[in-house]
C-alpha cells in the first residue's frame, strides 16, 4: 500500500494513500514499523572509531546514521573573547543519505540543524570554553566538529546530538606549552588530558500527527506525513535545557507535558549508554 | 501583567509602497521591517498541489545573511504556517522579508510580532494572530528576605535587551494564538525545571493579551486615520 511517485522535481513524494495507510494503524495505536507511539527505535553508538581525528564516534538511530568525528588545532583567539576556546560544529547532509538532499551548498535543514547544536553549545555552556585556552589573548584550542549523515531516515537532530556529544567525551587534547625563549608551541603528544564537559545533554523529537497523536523519534517517512516537530533537550538532572518548536499545529499544554516526561525518561536512558561506551 | 512591563512597542503599518503589505515594528530598542507578499504565483519545481507555500527571507543589519537568519527564518516560516489559512489558495506562494534594522535583544518575538502585523495590512486570512513574548530568567542578585520567604530566587523579564539575555540563565520566546491564547511555537534555552517553565508559560500567556490589544488599537489607529 505504501506507494511512492516521482514529482517533476525528482523528489520522493508519498501518496496520498500513504496518509489512510498511516491512520489505520494509528487507530490501533502502533506504527508501521511495530512501535508504539512513544517508543523509539534501538540505537547504536561507536566511539573513538577515527583513529585520525581528536575525538570520533558513529551513532546509528534505526537507520539513521550520523558520523561525528572532531578536529582540534590551535589558533589564535577571537579578538573579542580573547581567553576562549572555539567550537565550530557542522552538519552535513550530502545526497549520499537521501535522494531528498541536492549536491552543491548546504541545504536548509543542515544549516539549521548546525545552528541547533551551535546554540546547544553556547547556551548551555556545554564545555567550559576556558579550559580551551592555551595562553589567554595567545593561543587557544579550536574544535572543528564535522559530523556527516551517512543515511537519513528522519530524526537527525537526536542523532546529532547523540553523536557530537560521544565524540566530545571521546576527545583527547595532548599537553601544549609555549617556550617563551624562543617563542615556540611545544605539543606533547604522550601526555593527553580529555575534555571536561559541564553538562549531557540528551535531545528527544516528537511529530504531531492529526493534531492529537504525538510521536516520538520519527522516521523519515513519518516527518513527511506529520507537521509541528518537538525537540527537548534535557541534562542529566532532568531539566530542561534547549526547547525548540517552530510552528506547526498548536499544541494542548497537558501534551507538552507529556513529552517532557517521557524525554526526562529518555535523557536517562542515553545516560547510561554513554557510560557504557565511554567508560 | 501589565503592559508596562513590556519594553515601549512601536507599530507604523503600510510604510513600503509596493508590497502587498508592510510593517515597521519597533519592540524598545529592536527595530526590524516587514515586507508581505502573496498569495503569488510559485515555481511550478515548488508548487504544493493541496496548499500555498510560505517563503521568509531574513536579511540582517550588515553583511549578507548566515546560519543564524536562517535559524530564525525556519522558525518565523513555522509560525506562519500555522497560522495563515493556506489551503485557500493551493500552488500560490507567500513571501515574507524582514530587514532587521536595529537589534537590540528580542529579535525573534519582534520579528514574529511584525510579520503578524505585515500579514493582516496585506489582508491575507489566517486562522489567528500569532503574538510572540519573549522571556528571560534571571538569578536574583541580592536575595532580599523581607519580599519572599525564597520560593523564588529568580525575576522574570520580559522583553530583555541584549545585555539582560546574556546575564540570563534561560531565555525562551513562546509564541501564542491571539484567538484562543493557546501555544503554537516554543524557543527555550538555559537550563530550567519544568516547574519554571510552566510558570513562564503562564505569565508570557497574560502579556500576550495585552500584546493582541496593542495589535487591535495600532490597526484601528490606521483605520481612523485614513477615515480622515
Amino acid at each position: 500500500m505504501r506507494t511512492v511517485i516521482k514529482s517533476s522535481t525528482g523528489q520522493l513524494r508519498l501518496n496520498d494513500k500513504s496518509d489512510d495507510f498511516y491512520k489505520l494503524h494509528l487507530k490501533e495505536g502502533i506504527r508501521p514499523d511495530g512501535r508504539m507511539l512513544m517508543e523509539m527505535r534501538p540505537m547504536v553508538l561507536n566511539v573513538g572509531s577515527i583513529s585520525t581525528a581528536s575525538g570520533s564516534s558513529l551513532v546509528k538511530v534505526g537507520n539513521t546514521t550520523v558520523v561525528c568525528g572532531i578536529k582540534a588545532e590551535l589558533t589564535e583567539p577571537n579578538a573579542s573573547h580573547p581567553g576562549k576556546g572555539i567550537v565550530v560544529p557542522n552538519v552535513e547532509l550530502s545526497p549520499l543519505c537521501s535522494p531528498k538532499f541536492k549536491p552543491g551548498p548546504p541545504c536548509d535543514q543542515a544549516q539549521v540543524v548546525t545552528k541547533f547544536l551551535d546554540n546547544l553549545i553556547q547556551s548551555t555552556n556545554l564545555i567550559c570554553l576556558d579550559d580551551l585556552c592555551v595562553e589567554n589573548d595567545k593561543l587557544v584550542w579550536i574544535l572543528y566538529c564535522d559530523l556527516i549523515c551517512i543515511d537519513y531516515d528522519g530524526n537527525i537532530v537526536d542523532a546529532s546530538v547523540i553523536s557530537l556529544m560521544a565524540a566530545l567525551q571521546n576527545v583527547k587534547l595532548p599537553e601544549v606549552k609555549i617556550n617563551e625563549e624562543c617563542e615556540s608551541v611545544e605539543v606533547n603528544l604522550k601526555c593527553t588530558a580529555t575534555l571536561k564537559l559541564c553538562s549531557c545533554p540528551v535531545s528527544t523529537t516528537f511529530r504531531v500527527f492529526d493534531r492529537s497523536n504525538i510521536i516520538a523519534d520519527p522516521t523519515s517517512m513519518e516527518e513527511e506525513l506529520t507537521e509541528g516537530q518537538l525537540t527537548i533537550v534535557t541534562d542529566q538532572q532532568g531539566r530542561i535545557i534547549y526547547m525548540e518548536r517552530p510552528g506547526g499545529v498548536t499544541l494542548q499544554e497537558e501534551h507538552v507535558e507529556k513529552c517532557m516526561k517521557r524525554a526526562v525518561i529518555r535523557g536517562a536512558e542515553v545516560q547510561t549508554l554513554y557510560m557504557e561506551v565511554t567508560g | 501583567m501589565l503592559l508596562s512591563t513590556l519594553s515601549e512597542m512601536k507599530c507604523k503599518q503600510n510604510v513600503l509602497k509596493s508590497t502587498d503589505g508592510s510593517v515597521e515594528f519597533s519592540q524598545g530598542d529592536t527595530v526590524v521591517l516587514v515586507g508581505a507578499y502573496g498569495p503569488a504565483d510559485c515555481k511550478e519545481s515548488k508548487q504544493d498541489v493541496k496548499e500555498a507555500i510560505v517563503e521568509v527571507n531574513f536579511r540582517p543589519k550588515i553583511g549578507i545573511p548566515g546560519i543564524a537568519e536562517k535559524y530564525l527564518e525556519q522558525f518565523v516560516k513555522g509560525v506562519c504556517e500555522s497560522c495563515i489559512q493556506r489551503s485557500l489558495h493551493p500552488r500560490t506562494t507567500f513571501s515574507i522579508i524582514v530587514q532587521v534594522i536595529q537589534d537590540r535583544g528580542s529579535l525573534l518575538s519582534c520579528a514574529i510580532n511584525g510579520t503578524s502585523m505585515a500579514l493582516q495590512d496585506a489582508g491575507i486570512s489566517m486562522k489567528f494572530m500569532p503574538v510572540a513574548v519573549t522571556v528571560a530568567l534571571k538569578h536574583k542578585e541580592e536575595v532580599s528576605m523581607e519580599t519572599d520567604c525564597g520560593t523564588e530566587d529568580y525575576d522574570v523579564i520580559f522583553s530583555p535587551s541584549l545585555e539582560e539575555e546574556e546575564k540570563a540563565f534561560a531565555n525562551l520566546t513562546l509564541v501564542f494564538d491571539s484567538v484562543k491564547s493557546e501555544l503554537v511555537s516554543t524557543y527555550a534555552s538555559g537550563p530550567m525545571t519544568s516547574f519554571q517553565y510552566q510558570q513562564c508559560l503562564m505569565s508570557a500567556k497574560n502579556v500576550s493579551k495585552s500584546i493582541v490589544q496593542f495589535f487591535r488599537d495600532s490597526v484601528s489607529k490606521k483605520l481612523a486615520a485614513d477615515v480622515l
